[in-house]
């Protein structure tokens, strides 16, 4: 977990400088080297995004469903017990996913701020944008 | 020798020249708030957003009531900034017209730095004993790095005028906040001891959480009084267990919806519910699209500031409504009916949230929603072509609206496909929802800002 904080502290410093510079401070393009597609940029980061949720929603079900068992009048009481023992061995797993998750929000949120405030113009560009990086997710199953 | 002197002559005048284009005259005198940007609220809406997905205790209701207070915060800060615009003390429950300080006559202020000193103490107030250390800093550094940017032009007394008459505003209200019957509500959410009712259309838990959230929260006060006496929805349908009843019917629907759920309405039902683990509310939702409203319409801090008021007024007093309905009729949810009258082995789409199913918070909070961006965003009718990217960075797709009410019709829907809530509760809580977003927009006096 502190990692996670170091990662939140940088990225939470380089949103606070980034949105201090204006436009005429940005680098130059030649010296920025290749310039990657900002849709590929968002598409890769989405993904793993899209990977945890599922890993999210995967487990929340889990231990729901888990519940709903031990909440049943008819459970025996020794596969109620059992049950909750193998929910209390989930949460250090459910806080690693959860962690990890969050730091991946944040870059996403910084990222995709700057490319929409920085990047594209209110409009087509915007919705341009949207749209292909909606079709890329789909090429690659990131849905 | 006089070529000399010439070519020095002129070389000084040049320096000159140029040394008094780097100078500034420094700003002494108020400049109206709607010159200033109002991109550093937005990342306070961003952070805030972020702090209450890492502070315990901040359930929908705590959450709206803190976007609320920081959104007042801001607007009063600015207020006397812009033009024919009128203070909420004087307008709102309980808050007279004297209660919140005034800048000083004839003196200047810069009310960017004003509302930055606001917001940020507001904010640590509204978090305040549950706020970690971290969260702390950020705030301290967000306010500090904006304070830095925006005080360099102004002189230093108009700059610590600026900062006290923002602190001044955060401090009058959170004296005035003490008294809502929220304070602190985060360290009790449960606000035990509470005695369930009994019966057969009464609640029970739905999952590890033995009590229900906030069962008191409806004796909270209301930014304006109308908003709880003139929303309520009227009784639920009666329960029964009788297959013909119309409260059967509603159950049945919920099971058929979610047996027979598309992906598209998986989908819908799991992105609005935001997160299984981590979320900054539903309320949080609503803000984060209100933020991008902002930033697509280059909204001045004026805009901003109005923007965040008027959510936050609606959405406090929209959890503080539907709970009056929640805890009035203490309905039973569709999965616990389900399961005892229709099918056992049933499962929802997502969790049911630890409370009564009528009427629907997220119905509620997303009708207010809607009633605000259209008077904010539209010319009333409400079309806009909005792409919602909130839950791009916890791995949802963008979803794309053409009117508001659009959006709020899906977000309301969202819990039926989810199989926690009733066709009954999303219907009278959009309604409820709607009602109070148009006293908010039309009972209180808001400035025309741009």
């Amino acid at each position: 977990m502190a990692y996670g904080r170091l990662i939140r502290t940088v990225v939470f410093v380089a949103v606070l400088t980034f949105a201090g510079c204006s436009s005429d401070q940005a680098p130059k393009e030649e010296n920025s080297g290749p310039k990657i597609d900002p849709v590929v940029f968002m598409a890769d980061l989405h993904c793993t995004a899209v990977e945890l949720r599922k890993a999210r929603f995967e487990l929340a079900d889990k231990m729901r469903f888990m519940y709903d068992t031990i909440m049943l009048p008819a459970t025996p009481e020794p596969y109620r017990q059992e049950l909750q023992q193998r929910l209390d061995a989930l949460e250090p797993y459910k806080d690693s996913i959860v962690g990890r998750s969050l730091d991946l929000a944040e870059v996403i949120k910084f990222k995709l701020d700057s490319i929409i405030e920085n990047e594209l113009e209110v409009g087509e560009e915007r919705k341009a944008f949207d749209e292909k990086l909606t079709r890329l997710l789909k090429e690659r199953g990131c849905e | 020798m006089r070529r000399v002197q010439s070519i020095v002559a002129a070389l000084a005048v040049i320096v000159m020249l140029f040394s008094s284009c780097e100078r500034y005259e420094p700003v002494t005198e108020s400049q109206e708030t709607a010159v200033y940007s109002g991109d550093f609220l937005r990342q306070y809406y961003n952070l805030q957003c972020q702090i209450t997905k890492e502070t315990s205790g901040f359930f929908p209701p705590q959450a709206a009531r803190a976007f609320a207070y920081v959104g007042i915060a801001a607007y009063e800060a600015v207020v006397p900034g812009i033009d024919g615009a009128k203070s909420l003390a004087g307008q709102i429950n309980g808050l007279s017209a004297n209660a919140l300080p005034k800048p000083e006559a004839d003196q200047a202020y810069n009310w960017s730095i004003a509302a930055n000193a606001a917001v940020a103490e507001t904010m640590r107030k509204m978090f305040d004993l549950n706020l970690s250390e971290e969260n702390l800093q950020k705030i301290n550094q967000m306010e500090e790095f904006n304070y830095n940017q925006r005080s360099a032009e102004f002189p230093l007394p108009v700059a610590e005028r600026s900062v006290a008459f923002g602190k001044a505003i955060a401090e009058a209200l959170y004296q005035f906040s003490m008294g809502d019957g929220g304070h602190q509500s985060y360290l009790d959410a449960f606000q035990l001891p509470y005695e369930l009712p009994e019966g057969p259309n009464c609640w029970i838990p739905t999952g590890p959480v033995a009590h229900p959230i906030s069962p008191y929260w409806a004796q909270c006060r209301p930014f304006l009084a109308v908003n709880i006496s003139e929303t309520q929805p009227p009784a639920p349908k009666a329960f029964s267990t009788d297959p013909q009843s119309e409260f059967y019917d509603q159950a049945m629907q919920v099971y058929n919806q979610v047996t027979n759920n598309s992906a598209e309405e998986i989908e819908i039902a799991k992105f609005w519910a935001d997160d299984p683990f981590k979320t900054c509310t539903p309320a949080g939702h609503t803000f984060n699209i209100m933020t991008q409203l902002l930033e697509e319409v280059d909204a001045s801090l004026a805009k901003c500031a109005v923007g965040y008021a008027k959510l936050g007024l609606a959405e406090n007093d929209a959890f503080i409504s539907c709970w009056v309905s929640k805890y009035e009729y203490d309905l039973i949810r569709p999965v616990s009916y389900i399961h005892q009258y229709i099918d056992p082995s049933f499962q929802t789409v997502i969790g049911t949230p630890p409370f009564p199913a009528y009427s629907s918070g997220h119905s509620c909070e997303i009708g207010v929603g809607e009633k605000v961006f259209t008077e904010m965003f539209t010319n009333g009718d409400g079309n806009y072509d909005l792409s919602d990217r909130t839950g791009l960075q916890y791995g949802f797709g963008i979803r794309h609206f053409t009117n508001f009410s659009d959006m709020s019709l899906e977000c309301a829907n969202s819990r039926f496909y989810g199989g926690i809530h009733y066709p009954m509760d999303n219907i009278e809580g959009l309604e409820t929802g709607r009602k109070i977003g148009d006293n908010v927009v039309n009972l209180i006096q808001w400035p025309t800002v741009d």
